[in-house]
């Protein structure tokens, strides 16, 4: 459905974004807020007219014939009103500017919320991502580009027109034939702005794909661990080669751009040159004939370059509107993406107890994939049993267990738990059942033990964080960090904060997942990068951390079958054989034969030993 | 880091006049090593577009006088005559400022590249040097926000224009005031006297420039204040952006330990101290736009008020005092485009001047001189003599006093716990640091006297944490060293990758992942195939792993061993693994523990010896009895 609609080309009006950035700005910011944007327009139309005006008014005082005095009262006063315009266009500029920044940067909540009260399943897609990425760039691309620009867009828009209205009947009062002259001008000279800044966009478009990579590589060739790989594989020369052919091929496009403008501006040049020529002459002829005095002359004379610089304007803001356009579609379109959870649903009932979970003939498709990931699964996992989920790389482990906490919902089929489907349930109950050790370690910069108690440092629980923390076997590393517990995790947010090597935040993953102390204890590949002792540490601790819960074990080791209950065993989405290591051992199937594979090694030793003996 | 930087501030008194242009003008002169064009069109561009205001302003006047004398020959004429001049001059500066665009992009980006190209020339422990990496990034980030290099060069523009806009006013009004006046009656006749509006205008003119530079002081001031008490506050705001809401990493954790809120309040803390930082700033941006246009008001009245007098006394003609006003009008603006620019010059000169630092900065060791001797038969003898190493700025000691031989060709295993030092041991080997005492050598001379680069060309590392590149596969396989199709086949042959490259799309030119091109994703097991093909395709006589397989499947763990003897076939390879099955296939086992080799032996011996080898090995092959 969603796919479709945003084939049908555009999914908002330009009516419709309008409404929605001044709406917005309304409700964040006030009626002040569109007062000091009212206000900024009046005074960019004033300010203009009153400039435009100066040598004219001057010197229709001074040629007034007045007493000495009254002139110069005259010239002081006209010049204190259009310092005291240029004063207050300025300060309304300024707070016009602040008002438009604070918006967007209020609008950041918004964002923010979004992220985190959408449903994982839409967010995680590459989809979601996608279009996740396309939003931020609505809220920070600076102030150019996106929500603040496009309402700083219209502003323009509107203070250009009101100026070329004002102009317009300046002149159309005194002649209607210089006023089309004008308009026709003017007209042209924007359409070949708009059309060099067209053709700007276009090349700009194309810029920023070498932009795109020229920013990737500047990341990826200054990242810590891209130094050895450097220095050993001698890649500086590599980067600097590419780094030097995406610059060469930024500037020539740029230059590309820079020809168009130059030929719009020539063009524009020349036009507005065959305009004065008719202006001035028509002027100096009204003059000859005394129909025209010299304040007059230098007041339309002023009117006339201004005119083309309002008509300019308005080009220029209704090109930066459609350029902002697709910003604003992309930003709306992800803050209305994915799920929201909807209300009325039910708490779990058994909170806190063993489950059973049940999963009848479930099916799960990534979106855009031509086969299922998981195909018709159907397993019940009973209160407290200690299960083991092997098999190779893209079988689908990571996938089944992100369905059972609910983190995805199946494409088909249903997952029960405790015999109640699991979408009646409210979704943040669910995952309360649920602790999780994701396969990538993740550990946020916050201090130590908010990564493990995932609250704020007041609902801590000291005695619990402690114990699990040593129950995982990271205490004794703990003890040793500057601020005990407090530390914070790499550098990011505290500048004292420490990085942890990739066995001892394994070993933290695990503690946040003990601390919670969920039914449910769900470890995705926990001793990737754990030592043999500490692996077999960790084994031998198992029963003891998930004593009465239910636990699902991930590995590639397949040593760690051993203590669960059940195998198991998927292959290309589904489970290709079930049951304890004796009897798959047994049955000599798939299973058997990837334990031989990685047993191999250490058996063979045995039998040598023995022979040895 | 910001106190470091102040502490720089208050002794070189950075900011001042000499320290800003000198920081400067060494940039203005790598910009113009860049592009030699760059400096000369800019000044053109300023030279004509002075040219075209004040030869308006000239024409200008004498029309206006023409028309009031009712001379309208003449005031064609000079009608012409500007016109032709506004289209000449608009016309020569649009072909001068053509390539502008294209400049400014250009010294915008090579800046990161000359960052880095300085950072790929240090050596890696320079670079490991937080302190370092802090300049880097510094300069970075804030270049980022402030424009860096390219708004540097359009401060020096503008105040360059500012100066000859001053400059051509003040002669043009200083003339204006040397006018006489022919009606000179009462106050308003001494008034346009010469002496006395010379003396008015140095009036007008000290008291402005006083003014305005207090009040550009007051409020630098008062930026700088806030700005100090504001650094960290918008990395944080970066890092929750980038690590937290653009990672779908954190998006599962925050979801299943439900931290929804706690990310949010931390999130709104960071989010409110910036508003209000922004807030202040922009305050006090309305202020001193406020004051200045207040200052400048002053100046504006009085000037034209001088004028007036002069046209009423009859010093000067309406025309001329038309040209005047024009003058005085540019002469205020570029008295505060002056001050305003030199003022984003001292705040661009503080991280420009880390980054110049950084330039500067020497790499801690020597590179080395001695070639090194090319072998056919891989005879290259590497031992370690009393190594000790502890990381610079930390005193615990990582290695303690190693002593090892590589034995050529040999198959070496290196075993220990999380943290015991493998990977330190390589990371000496392949010269990345340097032994804290001690030496490495190779055939009995000490590493360090060798030409880095050709000893690095005798490793062939697969690093645990080694990257691959978005850009085709051949190139992630040569990475700095010459195309040549065959060995590279033969290398993907070796790291039994051919069969991954072969279903690519394009082959060996498919790029990889979706960062440059839409190319492929690959799986853990076939990067770890790539990144040995390309520590083979280098042809080095010594090949490393460091825990290849920690992320494989036991089918693709499987493979790697199966595989090994062909890959290292007449290399010396050594393998660092928490698999302890991977010893099996080596023929020499080193056993680290605290920085110590504790043992070492063949499989068979260190197991029978029954120590930490023997230790680590039930621990794991218990499991898989039976």
């Amino acid at each position: 459905m969603r796919e479709r609609s945003k084939k049908e080309k555009k999914r908002y009006s330009i009516w419709d974004n309008c409404r929605y950035t001044f709406d917005h700005l309304r409700k964040k910011k006030g009626m002040g807020a569109l007062a000091a944007c009212g206000g900024d327009v009046v005074m960019s139309v004033l300010l203009p007219f009153l400039e435009a005006a100066l040598a004219g008014a001057v010197s229709a005082a001074l040629v007034s014939g007045k007493k000495p005095e009254w002139i110069l009262a005259l010239v002081v006063g006209y010049v204190i009103l259009l310092q005291g315009a240029r004063l207050g266009q300025g300060h309304l500029r300024q707070l016009r500017i602040e008002v438009l920044f604070m918006f967007r940067a209020s609008m950041m909540d918004d964002y923010y919320e979004k992220i985190l009260r959408m449903d994982g399943q839409s967010l995680e897609s590459a989809k979601g991502q996608k279009k996740r990425a396309a939003a931020e760039r609505n809220l920070y691309s600076g102030n150019e580009q996106g929500i603040e620009a496009y309402a700083a867009n219209y502003l323009e828009l509107f203070f250009n027109l009101g100026g070329l209205i004002l102009y317009g009947v300046i002149v159309g009062r005194s002649s209607l034939a210089l006023l089309g002259l004008l308009l026709v001008q003017s007209g042209l000279s924007s359409c070949f702005q708009f059309m060099a800044g067209k053709n700007a966009y276009k090349t700009s478009e194309a810029a920023n794909k070498y932009w795109r990579d020229f920013q990737y590589l500047r990341r990826e060739s200054i990242l810590p661990e891209s130094g050895k790989d450097l220095r050993i594989y001698r890649m500086d020369q590599w980067f600097l080669r590419r780094f030097f052919e995406w610059l060469d091929k930024i500037e020539k496009l740029c230059d590309k751009e820079g020809t168009g403008f130059m030929l719009a501006g020539i063009l524009e040049k020349l036009l507005s040159f065959g305009r004065n020529v008719l202006v001035y002459g028509y002027l100096i002829l009204e003059m000859i004939q005394g129909n025209l005095t010299l304040p007059a002359f230098l007041l339309y004379v002023g009117i006339v370059s201004g005119f083309e610089a309002w008509m300019n304007g308005l080009f220029e803001g209704m090109q930066k509107i459609f350029e902002n356009e697709k910003l604003m579609d992309d930003y709306r379109d992800f803050m209305e993406f994915g799920v929201v959870e909807e209300e009325g649903k039910l708490p779990v009932e058994r909170a806190g107890l063993s489950h059973e979970i049940r999963l009848e003939n479930v099916c799960f498709r990534y979106e855009g994939n031509d086969r299922d990931t998981l195909h018709n699964i159907n397993l019940t996992i009973k209160p407290g049993e200690r299960l083991a989920l092997v098999g190779l790389n893209g079988a689908g482990k990571t996938t089944l267990i992100k369905l059972l906490c609910g983190l995805f919902r199946p494409t088909a089929g249903n997952i029960y738990l405790d015999g109640e489907k699991l979408q009646t349930f409210s979704q943040k109950e669910v995952f309360r059942e649920f602790s999780v050790v994701f396969q990538e370690i993740f550990a946020f910069s916050f201090p130590l033990g908010a990564n493990v108690c995932c609250c704020e440092e007041r609902d801590e629980d000291e005695r619990r964080l402690r114990g699990s923390l040593e129950k995982a076997g990271v205490w004794e590393k703990v003890k040793t960090l500057p601020k005990g517990v407090r530390t914070a995790m790499n550098k990011d947010l505290d500048e004292e904060g420490v990085s942890l090597s990739g066995g001892e935040l394994q070993k933290l993953m695990l503690a946040r997942a003990l601390y919670k102390d969920a039914p449910v204890v769900i470890l995705d590949e926990p001793t990737a990068a754990l030592d043999p002792i500490a692996e077999s540490e960790m084994y031998g601790k198992y029963d003891e951390m998930i004593r009465g819960k239910t636990g699902i074990f991930i590995s590639h080791r397949l040593s760690s079958t051993r203590f669960c209950d059940r195998i198991l065993f998927m292959e290309k989405g589904r489970i290709a054989e079930e049951g304890s290591h004796q009897e798959l051992m047994e049955r000599k199937g798939a299973y058997a034969e990837l334990f031989h594979l990685q047993a191999r090694y250490y058996q063979q030793k045995r039998q040598e030993e023995e022979s040895y003996a | 880091m910001h106190k470091r930087l102040k502490g720089k501030r208050d002794g070189e008194r950075a900011g001042s006049l000499s320290a800003v242009h000198r920081i400067g003008f060494e940039l203005l002169k790598k910009i113009h090593s860049v592009d030699s064009a760059i400096i000369p069109l800019h000044l053109l561009e300023i030279c004509l577009s002075l040219a075209e205001i004040y030869g308006g302003l000239f024409l200008t006047a004498e029309l206006i006088d023409a028309l009031l004398g009712a001379s309208f020959e003449r005031a064609a004429r000079l009608a012409g005559g500007l016109l032709l001049l506004n289209l000449c001059f608009g016309v020569a500066i649009h072909l001068v400022k053509r390539r502008f665009r294209g400049m400014k992009n250009k010294i915008w980006l090579i800046f990161y590249i000359w960052l880095r190209e300085k950072a790929f020339s240090l050596d890696y422990e320079t670079m490991e040097d937080p302190k370092v990496a802090e300049k880097i990034l510094f300069s970075e980030r804030t270049s980022d926000m402030y424009g860096g290099l390219g708004v540097l060069l359009y401060q020096y523009c503008n105040i360059f224009r500012s100066i000859l806009h001053v400059l051509l006013s003040i002669s043009m009004v200083v003339y204006l005031c040397l006018s006489k006046p022919v009606r000179a009656e009462g106050i308003l006749g001494v008034l346009a006297s010469p002496l006395a509006s010379l003396l008015l205008f140095a009036a007008v003119l000290v008291g402005m420039a006083v003014l305005s530079f207090r009040v550009f002081c007051r409020f630098a001031q008062k930026q700088k204040e806030i700005f100090d008490a504001h650094t960290g506050v918008e990395n944080k705001l970066g890092y929750f952006l980038m690590q937290i809401y653009g990672n779908p990493k954190a998006a599962k954790i925050i979801r299943i330990y439900g931290m929804e809120e706690m990310v949010l309040e931390n999130t709104r803390i960071n989010q409110e101290k910036s508003m209000a930082y922004f807030r202040r700033m922009c305050e006090i941006e309305r202020q001193e736009g406020d004051a200045n246009k207040l200052v400048s008001s002053f100046f504006t009245v009085a000037s034209y008020l001088l004028a007036a007098a002069k046209v009423v006394t009859g010093a000067v003609t309406v025309g001329a005092f038309t040209r005047y006003a024009g003058a005085l009008n540019q002469f205020g603006n570029a008295c505060f485009t002056i001050i305003s620019s030199h003022g984003e010059l001292r705040k661009i000169s503080t991280y420009m001047g880390d980054f110049l630092e950084f330039l500067h900065t020497e790499s801690i060791h020597e590179k080395g001189s001695i070639p090194v001797e090319k072998r056919d038969d891989g005879e290259y003898e590497l031992a370690f003599e009393n190594v000790s190493f502890h990381y610079p700025g930390k005193e615990e000691l990582v290695l303690k006093d190693v002593n090892c031989k590589l034995r050529i060709r040999g198959k070496l295993a290196v075993v220990g716990r999380n943290g015991a030092g493998k990977t330190t041991f390589i990371k000496l080997l392949c010269r990345l640091y340097e032994p804290t005492q001690g030496r490495i050598t190779l055939n009995g001379i000490d590493i360090r006297k060798y030409d880095e680069e050709e000893y690095r060309r005798l490793f062939g590392v697969v690093f645990q944490d080694f990257k691959l590149f978005a850009f085709p596969v051949w190139e992630n396989i040569t990475a700095g060293f010459e195309r040549r199709d065959e060995r590279i086949r033969e290398a993907l042959r070796q790291a039994d990758a051919e069969a991954t490259v072969a279903k690519m799309p394009q082959g060996l030119d498919t790029f990889l992942y979706k960062n440059v091109e839409d190319g492929v994703e690959i799986s853990g097991g076939e990067a770890q195939k790539l990144a040995l093909a390309r520590a083979l395709y280098k042809d080095a006589p010594v090949v490393i792993l460091d825990e290849p397989t920690a992320a494989l499947d036991p089918k693709a763990e499987a493979e790697i061993y199966a595989h090994f003897n062909k890959m290292v076939e007449g290399r010396t390879s050594i393998y660092i693994s928490h698999r302890m099955s991977s010893c099996r296939f080596c023929d020499d086992i080193i056993v680290f523990e605290d920085g110590r080799i504790v043992e070492r032996g063949s499989h068979e011996a260190l197991f029978a010896a029954g120590g930490s080898y023997a230790r680590m090995w039930n621990a794991q092959a218990r499991y898989y009895e039976g």
